[in-house]
């Protein structure tokens, strides 16, 4: 039976669509917006109504719009050198760039500020220049080093994150996000709500456990009931919006609809006989190659990062004091995604809970930071008896993706797992 | 009890002020593999791998400790996969203890309260591995100041003058010999190196008169006392991770101030952070009438033969 999406899923892409809509409308009409990185405090802008452009979301706009082989280019005819990161580098270049009718929308108008996280090393240097460009205030915000990554994180984190982070981190961290609302009341000239952002922060936890139960019920399910490729923008949208009524709303909604197909025995491919994780940020030029294992092989990607994290990341219990619960969600948002032990350590559990038969590792050279680790994880996750291909590609960059070869090493891989059954 | 410190631009007036003087590790070739290979990414920060088969190769036994600096790129991950090296037995037990150190260069009030519980932090681990705070220690800005001065004076060769400062930063007791540099100017910008070959190649074609790289390194030495050492953080220019736009300003500074002719550009085949930065130097330069040489790619620890240069650089 051929795979059906889910309704909702749809629904999930309508929304954004419209939110995409709304978002251009205001900021033609004047709206001052932020143009921020993935791993910053938004809940503070969307706390206080002020719109905002996520550069990592801009940039998978570019590579939808295919703009971003010309990006790109330009990016090198600018005198960038091949080897920096692209990911989240190439709506700064656009802006640069500067030409309408090679952006999407035609362009953004100039930022009424910038906030950025330095957890790798380029990002002040990035987001400089792209302040120097629009004259714009710039919040960035120090990301110092935990003492020693200490697991299992994804279990001290939830409640005993003031020890797992560090008092002097969280500090830091929160005493930034109290500068970064004396920024944006400023621009905006409201009042940041304390009460209101309590409520606020507990609407993002329930939707978070939301997906926790969405996660384990497909973790669990006999047979793959939703592709990854679904997973995603029915998590990363909600996630986007994350706190509001429809976000919240649609974690249910999706969480239903899983247990629904589960109960229902629907799958994936009904003879599923490889289980398969994709480990890395999403390959947003080519979403066709998560399914292009299934019909031959019976092989399903079955985990992607973002569902599972939804909860490990976020769920910061506040025990009153929400800034703090928020600067324990920031501290190390990403970091924990890419650093060792962490990621092994996490990768290696997650993998166990999903009853993984092969791991697909994303090692994106040019981004050095989504790359380290890879050896010290791929290791771990055969002691735990999983499988492992890696693929040399970059998240954003098809000028170097060669589908071909990273389909022959996956199917090399499956058959490696079927021969060892 | 010695410690070691892994990283570029080492803050000894912060050290010193709580009477620690560490030796710098950060150059410390070990290029031949070991047990840590199967780790370390092909695109792993050069200085960074090397540190790693170094404690792996038993080469800094002779240390009790080293403090990787986070805000020196590459340090960070070099610390944390040599406590992950330690976890798995891929380390010897004898190696030294690695400790993560963050001291931000920044002085707003929350950044100065964060460095000074990062070095209360540092002060314990290591008063725990025996650690006993020098009385009246110093650090080496002192002579750091010198070799820039002398070394655009074209009193120091620029290889000698970096073969000099690795020797102060690694505690031995090195002078710098007598030199009398002459023609072009340059400048060597980007990404900092392992060894003086390029420097040498440079001093054969007129005076390298400015290093990025020792700039970083004296600006991040001085201070006397706490307050002082960690402002002086905050107002690097060169320091990698400056989150506030100094460097290029401060670049346009030099190039006038030491009367350079020609900036020699260069950085890792794997950098990730100077390229960023090179367009707008190489701006800078036009808008000066300085001129501009964009050596590409180099290895950290050059051979003579990686250096492709000439008359006019």
């Amino acid at each position: 039976m051929a795979y059906e999406p889910l309704a909702i899923s749809a629904e999930a892409m309508g929304y954004q669509r419209d939110w995409t809509r709304s978002l251009r409308s205001r900021i033609e009409n004047g709206a001052k917006f932020a143009f921020v990185n993935a791993d910053t405090p938004h809940e503070i802008f969307h706390a206080m109504d002020m719109p905002m452009v996520v550069n990592q979301w801009w940039s998978s706009v570019i590579a939808a719009k295919q703009l971003s082989t010309y990006t790109l280019d330009r990016g090198a005819a600018m005198g960038f050198h091949d080897s920096l990161a692209k990911y989240s580098a190439m709506g700064v270049i656009s802006a640069l760039d500067g030409d309408p009718d090679k952006q999407p929308w035609g362009g953004l108008p100039d930022p009424a500020i910038l906030c950025a996280r330095q957890s790798s090393d380029d990002q002040q240097r990035l987001f400089q220049m792209y302040a120097d460009k629009a004259g714009t205030r710039l919040a960035l915000l120090h990301s110092p080093a935990a003492a020693e990554n200490l697991n299992d994180w994804w279990v001290r984190a939830r409640d005993d994150w003031e020890a797992l982070y560090g008092t002097a981190r969280l500090d830091l961290m929160q005493a930034q996000i109290t500068d970064l609302i004396a920024d944006v009341e400023e621009i905006t000239g409201r009042r940041f709500d304390h009460e209101g952002f309590g409520a606020y922060m507990e609407q993002i936890e329930k939707q978070e456990l939301i997906f926790e139960e969405a996660s384990r019920m497909i973790a669990a399910a006999e047979r793959m009931p939703v592709r990854i490729g679904e997973q995603i923008p029915n998590v990363m949208i909600p996630q986007w919006h994350r706190g509001s009524d429809w976000a919240v709303g649609h974690a249910e909604r999706f969480r239903d609809a899983v247990g629904e197909r589960i109960a229902a025995g629907r799958a994936v491919v009904d003879d599923e006989r490889v289980r398969m994780m994709w480990i890395g940020a999403g390959l947003w030029f080519d979403t066709k190659f998560y399914t292009a294992f299934e019909e031959e092989f019976g092989a399903v990607f079955a985990w992607s990062m973002y569902l599972p994290f939804a909860a490990d990341g976020y769920v910061r219990r506040s025990k009153g004091d929400y800034l703090r619960a928020l600067a324990a969600r920031v501290v190390t948002m990403n970091e924990q995604l890419h650093q060792a032990p962490w990621a092994n350590a996490w990768l290696v559990k997650q993998a166990r809970d999903y009853r993984i038969d092969l791991a697909v590792v994303l090692v994106p050279e040019a981004d050095r930071p989504s790359g380290y680790a890879t050896n010290f994880i791929t290791e771990d996750l055969r002691e735990a008896g999983v499988e492992v291909v890696e693929i040399h590609a970059d998240m954003v960059d098809a000028r170097k993706w060669n589908g071909a070869r990273a389909k022959a090493d996956v199917i090399d891989g499956i058959r490696r797992v079927r021969g060892a059954t | 009890m010695r410690t070691g410190v892994f990283g570029f631009g080492a803050p000894y007036g912060v050290f010193a002020s709580i009477g620690l003087v560490p030796v710098d590790v950060t150059l410390h070739p070990t290029q031949r593999p070991t047990a840590a290979d199967r780790y370390i990414e092909p695109f792993m920060d050069p200085f960074a791998a090397s540190v790693l088969r170094g404690m792996v190769a038993g080469e800094f036994d002779d240390l009790d400790a080293i403090i990787f600096l986070r805000d020196s790129p590459g340090a960070m991950i070099a610390c944390q996969y040599a406590f992950e090296l330690a976890r798995r037995g891929v380390t010897p037990a004898d190696a030294p203890a690695p400790i993560m150190l963050n001291i931000l260069p920044a002085d707003h009030a929350a950044a100065d309260r964060f460095n000074r519980a990062e070095l209360d932090r540092l002060t314990e681990t290591l008063g725990r591995l025996g650690w006993v705070a020098e009385r009246g220690a110093e650090g080496h800005a002192g002579a750091f100041d010198f070799l820039v001065q002398a070394q655009s004076a074209g009193e120091v060769s620029g290889e000698n003058a970096f073969d000099t400062r690795a020797g102060v930063a690694a505690g031995r007791t090195v002078m710098a010999a007598p030199y009398a540099g002459q023609g072009p100017r340059f400048a060597l910008l980007g990404a900092p190196l392992g060894n003086g070959v390029l420097h040498a190649a440079l001093d054969t074609l007129g005076t390298l008169a400015i290093d990025q790289q020792a700039l970083d390194q004296a600006h991040a030495a001085r201070g006397t006392g706490l307050p002082d050492a960690l402002r002086a953080q905050a107002a690097n220019p060169f320091a990698a991770r400056q989150p506030k736009p100094l460097y290029l300003p401060a670049v346009a500074d030099i190039l006038s101030e030491h009367r350079i002719d020609r900036v020699v550009w260069q950085v890792d085949a794997h950098d990730d952070l100077w390229g960023w930065l090179m367009p707008q130097v190489r701006a800078l330069c036009a808008d000066l009438g300085v001129g501009f040489t964009d050596l590409g790619f180099l290895p950290r620890w050059p051979e003579p033969h990686d250096i492709v240069i000439g008359e006019g650089v």
